[in-house]
């Protein structure tokens, strides 16, 4: 009876059901009136009719006729809707019907024979629908017209048909391949074959392979594929789980299932989420049948009450694991047990899903015909190798190349993720704060090597997770106050693991905490804290993947794919990773300097360094011996060098510093640089240092006191060739001048200026760079004027952003005069020019990413810092730097071993973009 | 009907043999159902953002014949989804079975 009913053969059942029903109804309502009325007049309200006015009569009877009108009106729906059902079954179940009529009477090889047949129907519906579907394909420029040709020609050829059937035959004894047979023909069938085909000329690879797969023979290949990234043997944990007696050891193995299912929700896969999900849902329900098996109870069970429970159990257990990692997906999913557990008789709702079931089983073998008939037309028409011919039409060969990369990523990413040390300041934002941005960090970067990574990911997720982090930190004692927060990637891991593991409950609670009150959340933090774009990234410091993207970007345009042909074709098709790809060329390879080293020329193999800048004839010691790296005060320090030659050293540095002291020259820090390269006499060393020493006093009351501006003088490295060059030298290389606070920073500019003019007026590279000068000054004044004062200078850096971000012909130029930033590159192996070219992309690059923030922003955009009065001087370099006197004071100051200010932010990447285009594997 | 013929394989393979005719049709039934579900429940999972808003739409809508064609055509464009649902029926059935086994020791 329930399956007639279901099945909408027993009409007269439910007809008389639902009038049965609906006269119930309205005797129900009549009673309950009645009920309501003695109720009212036993508590003093009587509102019966005889108590009322007429119009409050009326009204009521009104309420009531209505009330019963609709009740009348919804049941006779029900009848209509239950006699449309049952139409629509008999037309759905017809053909069903006749070849279960067909089954049914029939022995086990007439059965093959139907079911051959509607397999063979099916072939031919697909063989006629392609040749429309591949001129399509031409017309949609996915394929030429001379392969759209060949193709016709095949579909046309006499084995196609049998090379189809062929193909299907391998189909036939899968376990959904039968169901084909009832459904084959019809108008949806037809459409979905079309559909079926295009799946299989559509490019992508999952449709390649399963067509590929299907072509060779190797549907169990295609099984494999779609395995391929299984983590870990279901089956064996599941042998071990039966094995094992104890049942708080199954317990345990249970718990690590549900580890890595965790896992694999954070993760993202969809294949990995579901392996990891039918591990567990087997897992539990072994668990549940073991612990079942053991009450005694149930010993006497029958085979059917096993099997109910067991069912139950299952369906149970998928209810209660998440299957997909959308949530959209899980959300229909729960919409569908929800529905089928509180179906009512007359919804039909039950029906539906199991219409949608049946449909999606044939739809997907109907996509499979497709995929055969792909295979068909590819393989006659390009040879008979059909893997080949699909590469060559819609160049696979490159995707797979791609993909394999792209999994090289992200598991080189996901290693190295793992193992760095996430550090942050605390400082005003607090340890809640600080963890905030490192997890901000941490999830940007996994989702450049993931883009499914914690997909559903939510605010309250990381509410928990930072408050789990800040939970941690404090019960180890770390102060609330300054200081530094760490945490790995792989404790950062497990805070989101546990984050986005929250039930529904405490998403509501955490929702509702931080809504108001005082652990409010203010939408502009909430709207960074669910920013996940690579833009916003916070921290350079704990970039770890950049330079592994690099890496991957050079092994696809310099690999076996050649041409960038294989970037082309996967990054065209995703967004994501075109995005990542403009980190790469951007942000990138900050690893690249942090591999070295700051400042560390000799860590890095000498002959890169060479390679990158050539020693000039100028630079090149007094001696014939070989240009070499400059050693700082500290690396001479720490050098091998004999101790008394140290000491000699030591001694003659600190003569300088006195002389240098006694002439009024404040002295901040000195290199003697090339001067001890200068091998053989200390003391004759010791000579030329001394000299250059008396130089630079020279130099310093001739050109700096005289401007009035009082300068110190920070640093002096000696590396000139000879003394006739020292003061040139001195004064490009070796001078760094740091403004008084007394001045004003409107006075910067003018006073930089004064102090550099007269230098080049006095200086023995006058006759050289005179001319030159002059041509920089007015190209400088013409920058200011019409580029920076006029346009730039006046916008705040949200403006400047929206105003420029989109139009990266954008230039606002560099040039430096900062001894220090030159020094970085000079210790990067960056020539004059090098620099320049690259500063100026870095600056581009740097804005459109939006990597500077508002106040080194506000500082970039205000003072020009000049150089072009070196005797390098390149006229060719037209660049100027705009920086104001405090941020330039700043930069000076700035201790070179911290690594997140602006200028060891600007000498890194400009040291890492460097690298990259002179390395010669880009 | 030629999935009922494979799910009578399947309860033999299950072990239900000590059954009577009546109770044997109520547990098909009960499968039948059963694995509806999970091809129902493969193909969501394995449908695109812009599939599912399509799903959500044809189920939510459409007349019993339309939602039929739909989810056909739906189910056809996602390549390989016949052997993830085989895949997935295997899985299940290997679950029960291992499962059946547990409760006859």
């Amino acid at each position: 009876m329930a399956k007639s009913r279901e099945s909408g053969g027993g009409d007269n059942y439910e007809n008389n059901d639902h009038q049965n029903k609906s006269k119930r109804a309205v005797d129900n309502q009549h009673k309950q009136n009645r009920d309501n009325s003695i109720e009212n007049y036993v508590r003093g309200e009587d509102t019966t009719p005889e108590s009322l006015s007429h119009r409050q009569k009326a009204e009521a009877y009104r309420t009531e006729t209505d009330a019963l009108k609709a009740q009348i009106e919804r049941d006779e729906y029900e009848i209509k809707a239950a006699e449309s059902r049952k139409k629509t079954q008999e037309a759905l179940g017809k053909e069903e019907a006749v070849v279960a009529a067909e089954a049914q009477n029939t022995t086990p090889e007439n059965l093959d024979k139907t079911v051959e047949g509607k397999v063979l129907e099916a072939a031919n519906e697909a063989l006629a629908t392609a040749p429309e579907l591949v001129a399509k394909l031409e017309a949609e420029g996915k394929i030429t017209s001379e392969q759209n040709k060949k193709m016709q020609e095949a579909l046309k050829a006499p084995d196609a048909r049998s090379k189809v059937k062929n193909f299907f035959h391998r189909l036939k004894d899968s376990a959904t391949w039968s169901s084909v047979a009832g459904f084959a023909t019809g108008a949806a069938a037809k459409g979905a074959i079309r559909l079926g085909v295009i799946s299989a000329f559509s490019g992508s690879l999952p449709a390649i392979l399963v067509a590929g797969a299907a072509a060779g023979g190797l549907v169990e290949g295609v099984r494999a594929a779609v395995r391929e990234r299984k983590k870990y043997d279901n089956s064996e944990n599941i042998k071990r789980l039966n094995e094992e007696p104890n049942a708080f050891k199954k317990a345990a193995i249970l718990n690590k299932l549900q580890e890595a299912y965790e896992n694999q929700k954070l993760l993202g896969n969809q294949e990995d989420l579901k392996i990891a999900s039918d591990a567990l849902i087997t897992a539990k329900t072994q668990l549940e049948a073991f612990l079942h098996s053991k009450d005694t109870k149930f010993e006497k069970e029958s085979d059917k009450d096993k099997l109910m429970f067991l069912l139950k159990v299952s369906d149970s257990n998928r209810k209660s694991i998440e299957r997909s990692t959308k949530r959209e997906a899980n959300q229909i999913l729960k919409d569908m047990d929800r529905s089928l557990l509180t179906e009512k008789k007359w919804s039909n709702v039950k029906g539906r899903w199991k219409t949608i079931g049946i449909a999606a089983l044939k739809g997907a073998t109907f996509g499979t015909i497709g995929a055969g008939v792909g295979y068909a037309v590819a393989s006659l028409d390009f040879g008979g190798n059909p893997t080949g011919a699909l590469k060559n039409t819609f160049g696979s060969s490159s995707t797979e190349r791609s993909q394999e990369l792209i999994q090289s990523l992200q598991k080189e990413g996901e290693k190295a993720l793992m193992n760095h040390n996430f550090a942050e300041q605390i400082g005003a934002k607090g340890i809640t704060g600080a963890y905030r941005d490192m997890l901000h960090d941490y999830v940007i970067q996994q989702r450049v090597i993931n883009p499914n990574f914690a997909p559903n990911l939510n605010l309250e997720n990381l509410v928990y997770a930072e408050d789990y982090l800040k939970d941690l930190a404090l019960e180890k004692g770390t102060p609330t106050g300054e200081g530094v927060i760490r945490a790995s990637g792989a404790e950062l891991y497990a805070a989101l693991n546990k984050g986005t593991n929250i039930d529904e409950k405490a998403v509501k609670s955490i929702g509702k905490l931080v809504g108001a009150g005082k652990h409010h959340i203010s939408d502009a933090v909430r709207s960074y804290m669910m920013d996940h774009n690579v833009a916003s990234f916070h921290n350079v410091d704990n970039d770890v993947i950049s330079q592994i993207m690099a890496d991957i970007k050079t092994k696809m345009t310099v690999g076996a794919v050649g041409n960038g042909q294989a970037v082309n074709q996967l990054f065209s098709n995703d967004s994501f990773y075109s995005d990542a790809m403009k980190v790469i060329i951007t942000n990138a390879i900050v690893e690249e300097s942090l591999m070295y080293g700051r400042n560390s020329r000799n860590n890095k193999p000498e002959s890169e360094f060479k390679q990158i800048e050539p020693v000039s004839e100028q630079e090149k010691p007094v001696t014939n011996t070989e240009a070499k790296s400059i050693p700082t005060t500290s690396k001479i320090e720490s050098s091998k060098v004999e101790n008394k030659e140290f000491e000699f050293r030591k001694q003659t540095k600190a003569e300088i510093d006195q002389k240098l002291k006694k002439a009024g020259v404040k002295v901040n820090d000195g290199q003697l640089g090339l001067v001890w390269d200068v091998k053989g006499d200390l003391n004759k060393q010791k000579e030329i240092a001394l000299r250059l020493t008396d130089n630079l006093i020279q130099s310093y009351k001739k050109h700096v006191k005289d401007a009035g501006i009082a300068p110190l003088i920070l640093e002096y490295n000696f590396n000139s060739a000879g003394l006739s060059e020292v003061e040139d030298k001195m004064v490009s290389d070796g001078l760094s001048l740091r403004i008084p606070s007394g001045l004003g920073q409107s006075d910067y500019d003018s006073q930089f200026k004064k102090i550099f003019k007269k230098h080049r007026n006095s200086s023995k590279a006058k006759s050289k760079s005179e001319a030159k000068g002059t041509e920089v000054e007015k190209s400088t004044e013409a920058v200011v004027s019409n580029e920076v004062k006029n346009e730039i200078l006046p916008l705040t850096k949200t403006e400047f952003l929206a105003k420029y971000k989109k139009d990266s012909k954008i230039k606002l130029t560099s040039v430096i005069e900062s001894p220090n930033f030159k020094r970085d590159f000079g210790e990067a192996g960056i020539s004059t020019s090098e620099m320049y070219g690259n500063l100026d992309e870095l600056l581009q690059q740097m804005k459109q990413q939006d990597f500077v923030s508002e106040e080194e922003w506000a500082s970039l955009k205000k003072i020009k810092i000049i150089n072009k009065y070196s005797s390098d001087y390149d006229e060719n370099i037209p660049d100027v730097l705009y920086i104001d006197g405090e941020s330039m004071r700043n930069l000076d100051l700035q201790d070179d071993t911290q690594r997140g200010g602006l200028k060891g932010r600007i000498s890194r990447r400009i040291k890492a973009i460097h690298n990259l285009k002179n390395n010669p594997k880009t | 009907m030629i999935i009922q013929d494979r799910i009578n394989k399947m309860l033999n393979e299950l072990g239900v043999n000590d059954v009577s005719a009546e109770e044997k049709l109520e547990l098909t039934q009960h499968l039948i159902d059963h694995f509806n579900k999970i091809i129902t429940e493969t193909l969501i999972i394995n449908l695109d953002d812009d599939q599912l808003k399509k799903f959500k739409e044809y189920s939510d809508k459409d007349s019993e014949a339309d939602l039929d064609a739909h989810i056909s055509e739906l189910a056809a464009s996602i390549p390989g989804l016949q052997f993830k649902i085989e895949d997935a029926i295997q899985t299940e059935f290997e679950n029960l079975r291992s499962a059946k086994q547990v409760l006859d020791k």
